[in-house]
């Protein structure tokens, strides 16, 4: 930095100045440490029969040398269950709720008019805005066989008798990841249009030089540099893969659908908060957690693998 | 310039056109269909007979929601919330922000650290509610307000927007002339970080006002309730009534309203504010996703 000795002398010296800031750190210091990392501590429950009024601490050890919450859901069959409808969402979702921004920002690019461009762009960003209360509040009534939009729709083209559509469990996973890529699509697609952006123009000038169609120009310059971003939203996406979000689930979920609604966070809520089985489910989301934070790593790792291999 | 088209560009083009507006229109329809329905009468949506234009137009949908008690509870109390976690998250993390990007600051690592592991780890949904319950925060606003007003991430691209964007002589400068830190952060820092602090904020507020998990989580006392979740609360109910304070202010549904318009009127009511400022704040939506892409 070239900074004279007296300036590093100064800097080190604890002032009034130093005080200031300490003070300025302090709240987020004070809220980090009870509300983040105090519940990181409390993960220290899944090895433990938690008594509530026995608290964190007190609370005895479980049997199995501590393992004892673990060995039950990962013997119970409802569990596995779970778990299965966790990954067949989420496998769902990367397929399709992935792919959709990515094909919806190269078409887009493709849309000359540009007010027509704008007006799907704002049309498009607005579901992302609302709580899935108020998206799964649309959806329960567009389904609805008593009156719902869709199966009015239906009868009238089709003659089709009315459709339960959410309480025939064999249509809740196409049903949930519709309405994901209902709802962020259009803004998810922001990213990918900032990439494009981004591209170099002079790639497609040499591009067209070359007698390259448009077809060619997204083939050969606007895909190869959206690559990067891809990959890297994808493998952030895989580290993802064993947790569905509650919000969409809950919002969308009833007694009638429970057999593939049921998700880990929100067959989570359902033992832990409702039923007060504390220490397994926390168990449940640690094994998770640490699930994802093992595919992170992992993916961080390819990551910066393949950034090399694609740059140089 | 004349662009010379192929046959085929042409019928992609018609299906890329077509494709856009059958998307556009899947947005569209459903609010239509819903606004249709909370503004019709009793007879048609219980026939069936509402698509996409009110059938016997009236408003004492939304008459019954915006005059009962618990929904103008809920409401003023998401608009407190948001408010105040609005102002709470993007102040604290600029003063952190702020004290992070500082020369004078000691022991940056370490809070760099502290501040950064939660951004990947965290204990889970259990161990904080277990936690809340121990704090006695249940059933309290603070329960609302504490577990979400830090953001890693603000005080992250804070740090990083003062440290890459503001001259090192312009903070100096305010130093030489004897201002203390929060004088130059409210007099310097602030207005050179503005559009990134309005994104902040704007995103910050959406995301306080769809507020519900917590109040599902925390809240069992009906006047504290959020919007939201009381709006959930109304679509899931069979019945409505208000809160048993109340009990003249039954919402009920009468020979005139059907329940289902009352259902939607709650719903189109509440997202009301989003739409209102949805066209004038697009553009610090996208600046926020692009500052957040830019760092991730």
């Amino acid at each position: 930095m070239g900074d004279g000795s007296l300036i590093s002398v100064k800097r080190n010296r604890f002032t009034k100045k130093t005080f200031a800031l300490l003070l300025m750190v302090l709240p987020a210091v004070v809220l980090l440490f009870v509300f983040n990392y105090l519940p990181m501590y409390g993960i220290i429950v899944a090895f433990k029969d938690f008594e509530p009024y026995r608290g964190f601490i007190k609370s005895p050890w479980t049997s199995m040398h501590g393992f004892k919450h673990f060995v039950t859901f990962l013997t119970d069959e409802t569990f596995w269950k779970v778990l299965k409808n966790t990954i067949v969402i989420s496998v769902s979702d990367i397929v399709f709720g992935f792919t959709a921004p990515i094909l919806f920002a190269l078409l887009a690019n493709e849309i000359t008019n540009k007010h027509f461009k704008k007006t799907v762009q704002t049309i498009s960003y607005l579901p992302h805005f609302l709580s899935y209360v108020v998206v799964g509040g649309i959806f329960t009534q567009i389904l609805s066989p008593d009156g719902g939009i869709v199966n009015i729709i239906l009868q009238n083209v089709f003659g089709v008798e009315p459709v339960y559509f959410l309480t025939r469990k064999e249509m809740f996973v196409p049903i949930a990841v519709i309405v994901d890529i209902w709802k962020s699509t259009g803004f998810s697609a922001i990213l990918y249009f900032a990439t494009i952006a981004g591209i170099d123009s002079s790639l497609y000038e040499a591009a067209q030089i070359d007698g390259a169609g448009r077809l060619r120009q997204t083939i050969h310059v606007t895909i190869p540099g959206m690559i990067p971003i891809i990959v890297l939203m994808f493998l952030l996406r895989l580290s993802g893969i064993f947790v569905v979000g509650f919000d969409r689930i809950y919002n969308l979920q009833n007694t009638m659908n429970y057999e593939t609604s049921e998700v880990i966070s929100t067959y989570v809520f359902h033992r832990g908060v409702e039923q007060s089985q504390y220490s397994l489910t926390t168990a449940v989301g640690l094994v998770q957690s640490l699930l994802g934070f093992i595919l992170l790593l992992v993916g961080n790792k390819i990551s910066s693998k393949y950034a090399k291999l694609g740059i140089y | 310039m004349l662009i010379y088209k192929t046959k085929s560009r042409i019928i992609f083009e018609i299906f890329n056109y077509l494709l856009f507006t059958v998307f556009s229109l899947s947005i569209v329809l459903p609010f239509l269909n819903i606004i249709a329905i909370s503004l019709s009468s009793n007879s048609a949506v219980g026939s069936g007979k509402v698509q996409f234009w009110p059938v016997g137009f009236h408003l004492m949908a939304y008459g019954k929601i915006v005059t009962n008690w618990g929904f103008i509870t809920s409401f003023m109390n998401s608009v407190f919330l948001t408010v105040v976690n609005t102002i709470l998250v993007v102040g604290i993390a600029l003063l952190a922000g702020y004290a992070l990007a500082s020369k004078h600051m000691i022991g940056k690592k370490i809070f760099f650290i502290y501040i950064i592991i939660p951004m990947y780890f965290n204990g889970g949904i259990i161990p904080l509610y277990l936690l809340v319950n121990k704090l006695k925060l249940t059933n309290s606003y603070l329960a609302l307000i504490l577990p979400v007003i830090i953001s890693p991430f603000y005080i992250m691209v804070f740090r990083n927007n003062i440290v890459n964007n503001i001259p090192r002589d312009l903070l100096e400068s305010a130093e030489i002339d004897g201002a203390g830190e929060f004088t130059i952060l409210l007099k310097v820092v602030i207005p050179l970080l503005l559009p990134v602090i309005i994104a902040f904020s704007v995103m910050s507020a959406v995301t306080y006002w769809n507020e519900w998990y917590y109040c599902l989580l925390f809240i069992r006392d009906n006047t504290k309730w959020t919007l939201q979740y009381r709006v959930k609360h109304i679509l899931t109910l069979y019945e409505l009534t208000d809160a048993p304070r109340s009990p003249i202010k039954m919402i009920k549904t009468t020979e005139k309203i059907h329940g289902q318009s009352i259902r939607m009127a709650a719903l189109m009511v509440s997202i009301l504010p989003i739409m209102l400022i949805y066209p004038f704040m697009q553009k610090y939506f996208i600046h926020g996703i692009v500052v957040g892409a830019v760092k991730g």
